[in-house]
C-alpha cells in the first residue's frame, strides 16, 4: 500500500469523496464527483478507470459488489479505512492551507481598518 | 448495437486485450450511460481519456512481471525473431533452388522441410500447447543439423541452440504475448521477400524493402519506452547473427575463407548499446 503523504489531486479527492456516503457505480462517480466539485470535476470514463486501477492498488478503493445489469457487468466501489483516512488527511491538509491565508487576510483587514481609524 | 456503442468498442481496443477482458464490458457500460440521447459519436474527452489510458496500461503491462520474467520473454522473443531470419533465408534458398537461381548442392527439399519445421515451432511458441513447442523444436533441430552438414556443420550449431532455448524457456516461463506478433510477422515477410528481390519479377521491391528493416528499428526503439523487450530481444539478433553467425562462418568454412574484419566489432557494439539501453529500461519498467 502506497503510504506516500503526496498532495492529492482535484480528480482524485472528489473521487473519493463521492465515495463517502457508499460504494458507487462507475457512471455514478462521476455524477458524484460533478455534484460536489460544483461542475469542476468532469472525469472521462477513461480516466476514471485509469485513476480506480491506481486507488485500488493503492488500497484506497476496493470492489464492493458486481452485478449484471442489461447483460454487462456493473461493479460498485467502495472507500477503504486507508481511503477515508487518506481524504480526512487531505481535507485537513487545505483546512489548514485555506486557515492560513484566510487568517493572514482578515488580520491584515483589521489591520488596515485600526489605521484607518488612527488617520481619522 | 447501435453506432455509437460499435464505435466506444473501436475505441477501447486501445486496451491490451487482457485488460478489455477485465473491465471492456464496464466501461463501455458507463461509455453509454453517460452518453446523450442520440448521440452517435463518444466526446472528443473521451476518446483522448480512452486512447491515452489504453496507451498507459499498455506501457505498464510489463510491470506485472518481474524483471527476470521479462528477460526470459525477451529471450523468448530475441531467439524467435533470430529463428525467422535463418528460416526465411533456408526457405527462400528451397525457393531460388527450384527457380535454378542457386545452385543446387544439396535438395531443395532439405531446407524446406527445416524452413517449414522452423516456421511452425515459432508460429508454436504463441499458439500451441508447451509439449508441441518442445517436439517441434527437437524435430526442426535435427532438420537443422542434417541441413547444414552438407555446408557448414557448425552453422548448426546456432540454430539448434535458439530451439534448444526457445523450447526451455516456453516450457518454463510466460508466454509470448499476442501484441508481439506483428514484429515477427513483419520481420519475417521483409526477410522472405528481401531474399526474393533476386528474382526478375520481384526485384522492383529491393529498393523499398531497404527501408523496412529502418523503420521495424525505428518503431522497435521507439517502443523501448513503453515496452522495452522487444529492444531486448532485436540486441540477440544482432548479437546472434552479427557476432555468433559470422564466427561461426569463419569456424565451418575456415578463417581464411570467411574472416570476421572489423565488422564484427560493430556488431558487438550495437549489441552491447541495445542490451544494456533496454536492460537498463527494462528494470525501470519491472515492479520486482
Amino acid at each position: 500500500m502506497n503510504t506516500s503523504k503526496a498532495e492529492m489531486r482535484e480528480p482524485t479527492y472528489f473521487l473519493l469523496a463521492s465515495l463517502l456516503d457508499g460504494p458507487l457505480h462507475g457512471y455514478a462517480i462521476i455524477q458524484r464527483a460533478a455534484e460536489l466539485s460544483d461542475g469542476r470535476v468532469k472525469m472521462a470514463t477513461g480516466t476514471l478507470y485509469t485513476a480506480l486501477d491506481r486507488l485500488t492498488a493503492e488500497g484506497y478503493v476496493r470492489l464492493v459488489s458486481e452485478e449484471i445489469v442489461n447483460g454487462r457487468a456493473r461493479r460498485s466501489y467502495g472507500l477503504t479505512e486507508s481511503g477515508s483516512a487518506a481524504l480526512r488527511a487531505e481535507a485537513t491538509r487545505m483546512a489548514a492551507a485555506a486557515e492560513l491565508v484566510t487568517r493572514r487576510e482578515m488580520r491584515s483587514r483589521r489591520g488596515a481598518a485600526i489605521r484607518k481609524e488612527r488617520l481619522a | 448495437m447501435s453506432l455509437l456503442e460499435r464505435r466506444c468498442r473501436t475505441l477501447l481496443r486501445a486496451y491490451p486485450r487482457w485488460y478489455r477482458r477485465q473491465r471492456g464490458d464496464e466501461m463501455l457500460a458507463t461509455l453509454l450511460e453517460a452518453s446523450l440521447p442520440g448521440q452517435r459519436w463518444p466526446s472528443a474527452r473521451d476518446t483522448r481519456a480512452l486512447i491515452m489510458g489504453g496507451l498507459r496500461v499498455r506501457a505498464t503491462q510489463d510491470q506485472r512481471l518481474s524483471t527476470a520474467a521479462n528477460l526470459r520473454l525477451a529471450a523468448q522473443l530475441g531467439a524467435a525473431l533470430t529463428l525467422l531470419f535463418l528460416i526465411a533465408s533456408s526457405l527462400t534458398s528451397a525457393i531460388l533452388i527450384w527457380a535454378h537461381i542457386y545452385a543446387q548442392h544439396i535438395g531443395s527439399g532439405l531446407w524446406s522441410v527445416y524452413g517449414l519445421l522452423g516456421l511452425a515451432t515459432v508460429v508454436a511458441a504463441w499458439f500451441a500447447p508447451r509439449l508441441a513447442v518442445a517436439v517441434l523444436a527437437a524435430a526442426t533441430a535435427a532438420a537443422a543439423v542434417w541441413a547444414y552438414w552438407g555446408s557448414g556443420k557448425a552453422l548448426a550449431i546456432l540454430p539448434a541452440g535458439l530451439l534448444i532455448m526457445l523450447a526451455v524457456l516456453a516450457c518454463l516461463g510466460e508466454r509470448l504475448p499476442r501484441s508481439w506478433l506483428w514484429l515477427a510477422g513483419a520481420w519475417f515477410g521483409w526477410n522472405v521477400l528481401e531474399a526474393l528481390t533476386v528474382l526478375e519479377p520481384l526485384r522492383f521491391l529491393s529498393v523499398p524493402l531497404a527501408v523496412v528493416p529502418l523503420i521495424i528499428l525505428g518503431l522497435v526503439a521507439g517502443w523501448a519506452f513503453v515496452d522495452a523487450r522487444p529492444a531486448m530481444a532485436m540486441a540477440i539478433f544482432v548479437a546472434c547473427i552479427g557476432v555468433v553467425y559470422q564466427l561461426l562462418s569463419s569456424v565451418s568454412y575456415g578463417w581464411a575463407v570467411v574472416s570476421p574484419g572489423p565488422g564484427l566489432l560493430i556488431f558487438v557494439a550495437a549489441a552491447v548499446v541495445l542490451a544494456s539501453g533496454s536492460f537498463w529500461r527494462l528494470r525501470r519498467q519491472a515492479v520486482l
